[in-house]
């Protein structure tokens, strides 16, 4: 692996070279300085001697070569090895102008400590040959004019004096030759040392990058195996060839087998033939396209003949280029599915058949109330001619006649009226007899019909259950008035005093009009029924009120009431007290109120005690 | 290429560098060049001054050989400034100006900052067998010859030991036995005597 990391060589080349740029520029910087006093004080010593010939001359002369070396070699070190000579030039340019004196001499050590800044010990070379060079000459020249050395005003300037001013010159240009070669040695491994401590912290930082990715990836990996290990459907990965790379520990159990023993496989070794070059091709086409195909559905058939339906997700699998290398995806046995959709379907359709039946039988009904309906009407139509017959006016026809038989014999014989008188006489009480049977049969027929209207309530109540539609708000004033001027008839010929009490600002109730009608109508009638002809008196009290988020209806009789037992029956359906009820009148009234999510009671303190009825409603 | 060339141009300006101060200083530490047609005056030689230069007292005189342009000649003006301080009062100091340029007496005297008599005469320098500056010649009041040599051993006239111009002063003026003077003292060092003052 090759890792940039590991490889140090280069970034210390690379930063030594960055620190050494760093000193060479701070250093120019400050040479531009201390060559500028240079030369300034070359001036100042100018006027002492005058010597401004070589204060300029040389002075000059050494800027421009400094200057003119750093300009067209910047990036060489040679302008510096320049500064190192002209530091010597300036220095035997001083102690010329200051008439050789002594003190001048120290600039020499000024200039070595000077080269200091650039870190480099071999700067010091070039001065230290200038200044050998410098004493060499003149040694040279006064030797070559008189004998003995001299160039010196010093009178104890003795052998042994020169050679300590030469030892100490040299120690200086060494120590400051050592100090650069130090400073440059100590800043390198302080780079070196700094690139480490990076290095190091590079690698823990890594190290723990790492540990946290070999974490992460411990988790991935749990995570994949869980799904692997675990999901009840076949998912697997296949490389170019499609021969298995991984594979879910279903979809081996699947195929009898275990998870790596299916790794390296094709589906050709264990799928029939058909089967398998289809899935082969499926996965060409996914790697050549890169499209996948998501939740096709094939129909399978098991080694058994049992039928398999199978829900089928594949992919292209890319690297992190983009480059395909393989698929991977998802089968699913959805048998259980397609038979429950075929179920539903099926309970669907009877539904549908049922609600057919719904509607034939609502409208078979709906037909059957009508006939009823005008059935009633003329078995009411025969009642009323019945009630215009005046059975009296034959009665008294044979009255009439029995009374003036002996006139009717002295007319037409006493055997001829006698058999007139007898024959209307019997025709007489065979027209009452017939009557009474009539009206006998008439009131059961009634009773029939009301019974059969009741049944059909029922039956509508049911039916519409089924398909309950939204209901709208009811007044149940209008209710309650509407029900009273449909029996008000009844109540008036029955002598009931009926008192209404009903609040103002009650809300509307939900529900279907015509059977809240047929709830209150029932429960009136019922109040209209319970009096005796004997009762003396007869009251209805009606209240409608509002309580505990309820809409209440209460009818209250002074009827006959009921005793405990009764009271447990009411609401069985065909229970009755009635000689002609049909026991379906209270069952009918908790039906509609259960429809609308009511509640209905009706209580009595006793027999001739009478009866509360109490409907309540949901607002 | 470029390298080489930057040292040729160095080389160049270090040469420059040479030539100044060869020609200000070094050549200095050579004996002066004895002049071709140069006429050995000996000590006790009789010099027949010109007119210009006649002794005005009884005093011995003094003549300081003095070029303005000479590095020598400028270094040495201190120590002639300390002779003249010195023996001011027994003995004649002039100043023998040794230069092709025109220079007053003011110019001069403001250049050593005392009052000293200026001689222009050019040919003072050829009698008294001096051929550089600065040169001191002391003759005693019978015009003969006592003294012409280097002022000192040092060019910058620090040594005290080698202030051979003091010594001979001293010893002219305090002793009866005449100085004897080595060749650092007689062997003329300094700047050679403008050509054009040449008879």
């Amino acid at each position: 692996m090759k890792n940039s990391f590991f490889n140090t060589a280069p970034d210390m080349e690379q930063d030594t070279l960055v620190f050494r740029q760093g000193v060479k520029k701070r250093s120019d910087k400050l040479i531009n300085l201390f060559l500028a006093v240079y030369f300034l004080v070359g001036l100042i010593f100018a006027s002492f001697y005058d010597t401004w010939l070589i204060a300029v001359g040389v002075g000059g002369l050494s800027l421009i070569a400094y200057y003119s070396a750093k300009a067209i070699l910047p990036d060489s070190d040679l302008y510096q090895y320049v500064l190192s000579v002209i530091l010597g030039v300036f220095m035997a340019q001083y102690i010329y102008q200051m008439h050789g004196l002594f003190e001048m001499h120290f600039w020499a050590f000024i200039g070595s400590a000077i080269l200091i800044t650039y870190q480099n010990w071999k700067l010091q070379i070039p001065m230290l040959a200038v200044v050998i060079i410098h004493h060499v000459a003149f040694g040279y020249l006064q030797n070559s004019g008189v004998e003995n050395v001299y160039f010196t005003q010093l009178d104890y300037f003795e052998l042994r004096t020169f050679i300590i001013h030469f030892v100490l010159a040299a120690i200086i240009f060494f120590i400051c030759g050592l100090w650069a070669y130090q400073l440059k040695k100590h800043n390198e491994t302080q780079i070196k040392q700094s690139l480490e401590v990076g290095r190091l912290q590079k690698e823990a930082l890594l190290a723990k990058e790492m540990a946290d990715l070999q974490e992460s990836l411990a988790h991935e990996k749990y995570l994949l195996d869980s799904l692997m290990d675990n999901m009840p459907d076949m998912i697997y990965f296949k490389n170019k060839e499609s021969k298995l790379i991984r594979v879910s520990k279903f979809m081996a159990q699947r195929f009898n087998s275990r998870v790596d023993d299916l790794i390296g496989k094709t589906d050709f070794d264990f799928q029939d033939e058909a089967h398998a070059n289809q899935a082969f091709e499926d996965e060409q086409q996914i790697m050549k396209t890169q499209q996948p195909r998501i939740d096709y559905i094939e129909k399978e058939i098991g080694e058994d003949g049992s039928e398999h339906w199978i829900s089928t997700t594949k992919l292209p699998m890319m690297n992190t280029r983009g480059e395909v290398i393989g698929t991977f995806g998802m089968s699913k046995d959805i048998t259980k599915i397609k038979t429950l959709e075929r179920e539903q379907l099926n309970a669907d359709m009877e539904k549908a058949v049922a609600q057919g039946k719904f509607e034939i039988a609502s409208e078979v009904m709906h037909d059957i109330g009508n006939a009823v309906v005008g059935f009633g009407a003329y078995i009411t139509r025969i009642r009323r001619s019945l009630d215009g017959n005046h059975p009296e006016k034959l009665e008294n026809l044979a009255g009439f006649f029995q009374e003036q038989q002996p006139a009717l014999c002295a007319a037409i014989g006493e055997t001829k009226a006698g058999a007139v008188v007898s024959m209307l006489t019997g025709i007489t009480e065979t027209q009452k007899t017939n009557e009474e049977e009539i009206k006998k049969s008439i009131s059961e027929q009634q009773n029939i019909i009301s019974h059969i209207q009741e049944i059909l309530s029922i039956q509508r109540q049911y039916i519409e259950g089924q398909n309950r539609q939204e209901r709208k708000a009811v007044n149940i004033r209008h209710i309650i008035n509407d029900s009273l001027s449909m029996v008000m008839a009844i109540i008036e010929k029955s002598s009931i005093a009926v008192t209404l009490n009903v609040a103002a600002d009650l809300p509307g109730v939900k529900g279907d009009r015509t059977r809240l009608m047929q709830l209150v109508l029932n429960v009136l009638k019922n109040s209209i029924e319970a009096f005796d002809v004997n009762t003396t008196e007869k009251t209805i009290l009606i209240n409608a009120f509002r309580y505990k988020g309820q809409l209440v209806v209460q009818v209250k009789d002074t009827g006959c009431g009921f005793d405990k037992s009764v009271a447990k029956r009411l609401f069985e359906r065909g229970f009755t007290t009635k000689p002609s009820g049909s026991g379906l009148g209270l069952y009918n009234c908790l039906t509609i109120i259960e429809s609308h999510e009511g509640e209905i009671s009706l209580t009595s303190e006793g027999e001739g005690k009478g009866a509360l009825a109490t409907i309540g409603f949901k607002i | 290429m470029k390298k080489g060339i930057v040292i040729l141009w160095l080389a160049a300006l270090f040469v420059a560098i040479g030539i100044l101060f060869w020609r200000n200083e070094w050549v200095y530490n050579l004996p002066t060049p004895v002049p071709a047609n140069y006429k050995v005056v000996s000590a006790g030689a009789i010099i027949d001054l010109p007119a210009s230069a006649k002794f005005t007292d009884t005093r011995p005189v003094f003549l300081h050989f003095f070029n303005p342009a000479c590095p020598c000649s400028k270094f040495n003006m201190t120590h002639f400034k300390s002779l003249v301080k010195e023996y001011g009062k027994d003995v004649s100091f002039e100043i023998v100006v040794q230069s092709n340029k025109k220079y007053t007496v003011k110019d001069i005297q403001d250049k050593f900052g005392i009052e000293v008599p200026v001689l222009f005469d050019t040919t003072l320098a050829a009698i008294c067998g001096v051929y550089s500056t600065p040169q001191a010649v002391i003759l005693d009041p019978h015009q003969q010859l006592y003294y012409r040599g280097n002022y000192n051993r040092s060019r910058y006239c620090s040594d005290k030991k080698t202030e051979y111009a003091r010594i001979a002063l001293d010893t002219y003026l305090h002793s009866n036995t005449p100085a004897v003077f080595d060749q650092y003292a007689l062997k003329a060092y300094g700047c050679q005597l403008p050509k054009c003052t040449k008879p």
